[in-house]
């Protein structure tokens, strides 16, 4: 029992050990830090990544990725910042959403149904969706939104952030989803055995294209919070972000390759890397080497998440030679 | 065990050339091999023969070198060996051709030869081409005469790759030669062919051992005959003291039979009827059938008579013509309201209305690793289990631990691993999976697959429990006590045909194994070897039966066909026709000045796109080229400015980009993650280092060294469209004439097979991400020389651009395919687009939509091309 406990829990205990020692050294090094108001000014400006990193935890976890979030994020801000004026801001909203959905049946359509490999597609969506934010923007950013839409971005809710509370609704949900769905279960087995999942007869293509929906939507809404904060659409926004959720994700214990994964270790993910931007900021420890540490943790990480990854497989196949080799009591 | 009389032969008995002892292999919960000895000797045929599961294969692959014995020698001329891998075998002599063969799809023939005999050199040391042509033509012509060698392995069909396989095996000079059931898919004349060429290497002292179920055959060509059961050897005998009944009665004869349960009796009411069942893929045809409730309806077939892909058919994984009847679930034990026709229906459908397939080899095709014994079972009942999508926790453990106990799964709970049971406990686990469903038709295929008796016993029991309870058991087994101990009826299946049906009450080991096995040829043992054989009645061989005694060669493509599929000419057509466009809708197009300078400022985005392709060849990705691009310039940059001559100026992007790109391939391979990763991180760190390095000031003012590296010209051409002239020259070499470049398709193309011919990613991958590296390190110096200077966000993108021109260049991003010319067409396409773009005043920001848009045209091409080539074979 204990065994099943740590191969659910573990790695997210783990992260969260490691976000309160990396708290404690920040704050040490920079007591400011450790403001609540700057704790939770931090959370909410990693709110955008942190919502895309719930959808793409799922398309990671069935073996595939989805580079084109970045570049989506822009166009969803555009479209909704064009259509803003002439409609009304709940027709905008509903236009983003709309862009949204439109680029995740793309996406899905070419990889579930098409079965094409999702790294290239995303990259051809990627320049696509980033292409078409630039066209129609031409260049020039959208500003000068309704007041009411700043609510999105710079308002509170029972004394929070609004996109703080989304965002931590959002994780909770997919949470949910990961662990307890039906959907969830179907995207495990298809990222660990993709064979096994057809002779199971799952509905794999429903729920890969689902995915690659979702995660478009997820991209669109962080789109509307992301343009709501800065009170600007502009077709160059979210430019790495993409590299960002997927450092997240696989930080947060995800494997590359597929499997089981975790909506809270990428919640973690964003967490540890946010934070330590914001306080290697506070100690006067320049971008620079906050950029090289993220790059250095995720190698690390990486490397040890596959160790453990052999070892837990290397003991299975020795307990499974050792209850052979036991004697067989009678049938 | 062993229960012959050893040394009747009455020829002298000369020194064995292969000499096996006391073999064993042992899995988890099952004895593969069992304590075998075999000796093979000079100019002898020697003849494997045994049962599907009677440990042949396990045998072969440790001769091979590809699995390692649990205990026994191998021993070559008296010598003992430890084979440490399939080349470790090849080299002390012993040359395999397995059932399926292992070519790289990618590679020529003429390289899948040098990748099993080496390559040969010239006096330079360069890899002499024309002498592998002429050697591999050589070695293939003795089997296929005429055949082309320069032909990649996936055009040729699967009678052609077997027969250029055993060319390969008999090239190698060998001392043993092990044919692993070579005439399964062979037509009659190539049949012929083998056994002329086999007889002409007994004739030169080689020793052969010989797997078959064509007895015939075997009482054709070998001498001396052992037989496999259960993993051991029941008696070795030469051919002339035994006869078919004999070796028959040896393969199945046993002591241990599982009892008959006469008390379970079949009903009358038809649950499934097939009709006029055809394989979309060949594997069986016509098949007829119906299964009652409550009846048990065995199958047999030996390996390859269609059975495994009837499975697959049933449960809707392959396409099939004819009509599959399924009556209708009955709800409240009323009468149950007609028939279901299932041949529309998704697999996931079929399970809905009651079907159930519990696979063959649990592990590749049943079992998820990553998940506990209990979600195993419930994955494919969910459905029943969940309300609003979420999965009732309390109603799934409530029916795993049923299952448990009901199948008296030995587990520590429905928490542990999967992964971590025996095997007899996995497979009741699948079984629980399918039980869960409740199905009305349950298709059992090999059962009793890795499983020890104990488990055997078990699982005996819950079929028949199923049957009791009214189920129609679909039982595909090769385990023949099983199968006619539990079966109400047998079906044998033999060569895609359902032949014969047996009563399985009285059925008789050596009646059905007599139907499975290929009709007998009698052919008089001097007149084998004539390539026209006594006529022929109804003599199909396996799913290729060709009527012809002609190769059968690739069918609708010619070699036209081929040339214009591919990737190149496309992009060629295509690039000819934006010129052609942009030259007819605007005036300044096509002066030369335009032309350079498309060209030019392509050149540095080709040499990334050179490097990204060979990356991607072999089979990783480097997304840390651009950080790459920066600190090579950052380098050449600094070194200029601190006045260093031009030598260093040129050592020093070049050694940063080649340098750093080794760094992430070795990082790549002994990380064992993905390249992707590990290239991501890499990123960081780098692009931080470019930053911290320069320390936020941006370096303006540059020698005119650099400058004219960047900007100079060798008479009207200018230096960057050299330098990429060069490089795509280069890479081209690189890519198609040496050794290292083309076991790079081996290992992006298909690394299992590659690993098995002793191709290793440890060196290989590593020097294509250092190519890579040079290339971009280049491309770096080049950079700073053309803009004379050098920004902190330098490099930024570029990977992304470089990936997009090699993918629409033709490059696979799954590995193994891709060219130089092809990278530098998709460059220049991209190149010429972008340049008509900014003629037609359409403004800059449509590039990176029309460069999308094109990766994805690219992408879709490349799928649609696969798919067409597969179907045609």
């Amino acid at each position: 029992m204990i065994a099943y406990l740590w191969r659910r829990y573990g790695r997210q205990i783990i992260l969260a050990i490691i976000l309160l020692i990396e708290m404690a050294i920040l704050g040490r090094m920079a007591p400011e830090f450790l403001d609540r108001q700057n704790l939770l000014d931090m959370s909410t400006n990693l709110a955008e990544t942190g919502i895309i990193a719930i959808g793409m935890t799922f398309i990671i976890m069935t073996g595939g990725i989805d580079l084109s979030v970045g570049s989506l994020l822009a166009l969803c801000g555009i479209v909704f910042g064009y259509l803003v004026k002439p409609f009304g801001l709940p027709l905008a909203m509903a236009g983003a959403a709309a862009a949204g959905l439109a680029a995740g049946l793309l996406n899905g359509g070419l990889v579930a149904l098409a079965r094409l490999p999702s790294l290239v597609v995303t990259l051809g969506t990627m320049a696509l969706f980033r292409g078409i934010a630039m066209v129609v923007s031409q260049g020039k950013p959208v500003s000068q939104f309704p007041k009411e839409f700043a609510e999105l971005g710079r308002g509170e809710w029972a004394g929070y952030p609004v996109q703080l509370v989304i965002w931590v609704g959002l994780v909770i949900v997919g949470m949910i989803i990961c662990d307890r769905s039906r959907a969830g279960r179907y995207v495990i087995a298809v990222g660990d055995n993709p064979t096994a999942a057809r002779y199971a007869a799952l509905p794999e293509r429903t729920v890969t294209l689902s995915l690659y929906v979702a995660t478009s939507l997820l991209t669109a809404l962080a789109a509307l919070i992301f343009t709501s904060r800065v009170s600007t659409a502009k077709a160059d926004a979210g430019i790495g972000l993409e590299l960002e959720v997927i450092t997240a994700v696989v930080l947060g214990g995800t494997a590359i390759t597929g499997g089981r994964g975790t909506v809270v270790g990428s919640f973690l993910g964003v967490l540890i890397l946010g934070f330590l931007r914001n306080g290697l900021g506070f100690a006067g420890i320049s971008t620079v080497y906050q950029t090289i540490l993220a790059g250095v943790i995720l190698i690390v990480v990486s490397i040890i998440n596959q160790r453990m990854l052999e070892r837990e497989s290397r003991s299975g196949r020795k307990k499974a030679k050792a209850t052979a080799s036991e004697p067989q009591p009678a049938g | 065990m062993d229960d012959s009389a050893k040394k009747s032969s009455p020829a002298a008995v000369s020194t064995p050339v292969l000499s096996v002892r006391g073999l064993s292999k042992f899995y988890p919960g099952v004895v593969a091999l069992d304590s075998v000895d075999l000796d093979l000797h000079p100019g002898r045929a020697h003849a494997l023969v045994g049962e599907n599961g009677a440990g042949k294969s396990t045998l072969i692959k440790m001769l091979a070198g590809a699995i390692r014995p649990d205990a026994g020698t191998i021993a070559i001329n008296g010598t003992a060996e430890r084979f440490s891998s399939p080349v470790a075998a090849r080299r002390a002599g012993i040359a395999v051709v397995h059932q399926h063969s292992h070519l790289i799809p990618d590679l020529t023939l003429a390289e899948n030869y040098a990748l099993r005999e080496g390559y040969p050199r010239n006096a330079v040391g360069a890899v002499a081409w024309s002498h592998l042509q002429s050697a591999a033509a050589e070695a293939v012509h003795v089997m296929i005469p005429g055949m082309d060698v320069g032909r990649r392995a996936s055009t040729l069909s699967g009678v052609e790759k077997q027969m250029v396989e055993i060319s390969f095996a008999l090239a190698a000079n060998p001392s043993v030669l092990v044919l692993d059931e070579p005439t399964a898919i062979l037509p009659h004349a190539e049949s012929d062919r083998l056994f002329r060429m086999v007889r002409s290497f007994l004739a030169r002292d080689g020793a052969v051992l010989f797997v078959s179920h064509r007895l015939d055959e075997v009482f054709m060509l070998c001498d001396t005959v052992t037989v496999l059961r259960d993993g051991c050897r029941v008696w070795v005998k030469p051919i002339g003291e035994t006869d078919n009944d004999d070796l028959i009665r040896a393969m199945v004869g046993r002591g241990v039979s599982f009892e008959r349960d006469s008390t379970l009796v079949p009903g009358t009411e038809e649950l499934l009827k097939v009709s006029r069942y055809t394989d979309a893929g060949g594997a069986f045809q016509d098949v007829n059938f119906s299964l009652h409730a409550g009846e048990i309806l065995g199958v047999y077939g030996l390996v390859g008579a269609g059975q495994a892909e009837l499975c697959a058919a049933l449960l809707g994984l392959r396409s099939a013509t004819g009509n599959v009847e399924l009556t209708k679930k009955a709800s409240n034990g009323d009468a149950a309201a007609g028939s279901v026709e299932l041949s529309g229906c998704a697999a996931g459908a079929r399970v809905r209305r009651g079907l159930a397939l519990v696979p063959a080899e649990r592990l590749e095709r049943g079992m998820f690793r990553q998940m506990s014994v209990g979600e195993n079972m419930s994955i494919a009942s969910l459905g029943q289990k969940s309300v609003l999508g979420l999965v009732r926790t309390g109603v799934e453990q409530r029916d795993n631990l049923e299952s448990i106990s009901e199948l008296r799964v030995k587990t520590t709970g429905p928490h542990k691993l999967a992964l971590q049971l025996s095997g007899g406990n996995q497979q009741k686990v699948l079984l629980a999976r399918w039980l869960q469903t409740h199905p009305q038709v349950l298709v059992l295929e090999e059962p009793s697959q890795g499983v020890d008796v104990g488990a055997k016993m078990e699982i005996h029991r819950l079929v028949r429990e199923q049957a009791r309870r009214g189920v129609g058991v679909l039982l595909v087994s090769s385990e023949m006590p099983e199968l006619l101990a539990l079966s109400h009826r047998v079906a044998i299946m033999r060569q895609g045909k359902l032949v014969e049906v047996l009563p399985g009450d009285g059925a008789t080991e050596e009646q059905v194994l007599k139907s499975a096995l290929p009709p007998q040829e009698n052919i008089p043992a001097e007149d084998a070897g004539r390539l026209d054989g006594p006529a022929q009645t109804d003599q199909p061989s396996g799913a290729e039966a060709s009527g012809s005694s002609k190769i059968k060669h690739p069918p609708k493509r010619s070699r036209m066909a081929r040339w214009f599929a591919r990737r190149e000419l496309g992009l060629g057509i295509l690039l000819v026709l934006i010129i052609g466009i942009s030259a007819a809708v605007v005036p300044n197009f096509a002066t030369v000045s335009n032309f350079r300078d498309v060209l030019q400022n392509q050149s540095i985005l080709l040499l990334g796109a050179l490097g990204a392709g060979a990356v991607i060849i072999a089979g990783g990705i480097d997304i840390s080229v651009g950080a790459i691009l920066g600190l090579a310039a950052l380098a050449a940059a600094r070194v200029d400015q601190e006045g260093h001559g031009a030598g260093l100026i040129w050592l020093a992007p070049l050694a940063v980009g080649a340098g750093l790109g080794a760094l992430n391939g070795l990082l790549t391979v002994f990380g064992r993650v993905h390249s992707i990763v590990i290239t991501l991180g890499m990123m960081f760190i780098l692009q931080g280092v470019m930053l911290q390095t320069m320390g936020g000031k941006w370096i303006l003012s540059l020698s005119d060294t650099m400058t004219n590296i960047g900007r100079g010209a060798i008479g009207p051409i200018p230096n960057l469209i050299i330098f990429g002239a060069i490089a795509t020259v280069l890479t081209a070499v690189v890519l198609g004439y040496t050794v290292v470049g083309r076991k790079w398709y081996a290992l992006g193309g298909d690394a299992a097979s590659a690993r098995l011919l002793g191709v290793s990613p440890r060196l290989l991958l590593p020097l294509a991400f250092a190519f890579s590296g040079l290339m971009v390190g280049l491309a770096g110096l080049l950079h700073a020389g053309f803009y004379g200077q050098v920004q902190t966000n330098t490099g930024r993108g570029y990977e992304l651009k470089a990936i997009a021109a090699a993918v629409i260049g033709g490059v696979h991003i799954m590995g193994g395919r891709g060219t130089a010319l092809g990278i530098l067409l998709g460059a220049l396409l991209l190149g010429f687009i972008n340049n008509l773009l900014v003629f037609l005043h359409i403004s800059a920001f449509w590039d990176n939509a029309v460069t999308g848009a094109v990766i994805l045209l690219a992408v879709c091409a490349d799928a649609l091309n696969s798919r067409r080539e597969r179907t045609a074979h």
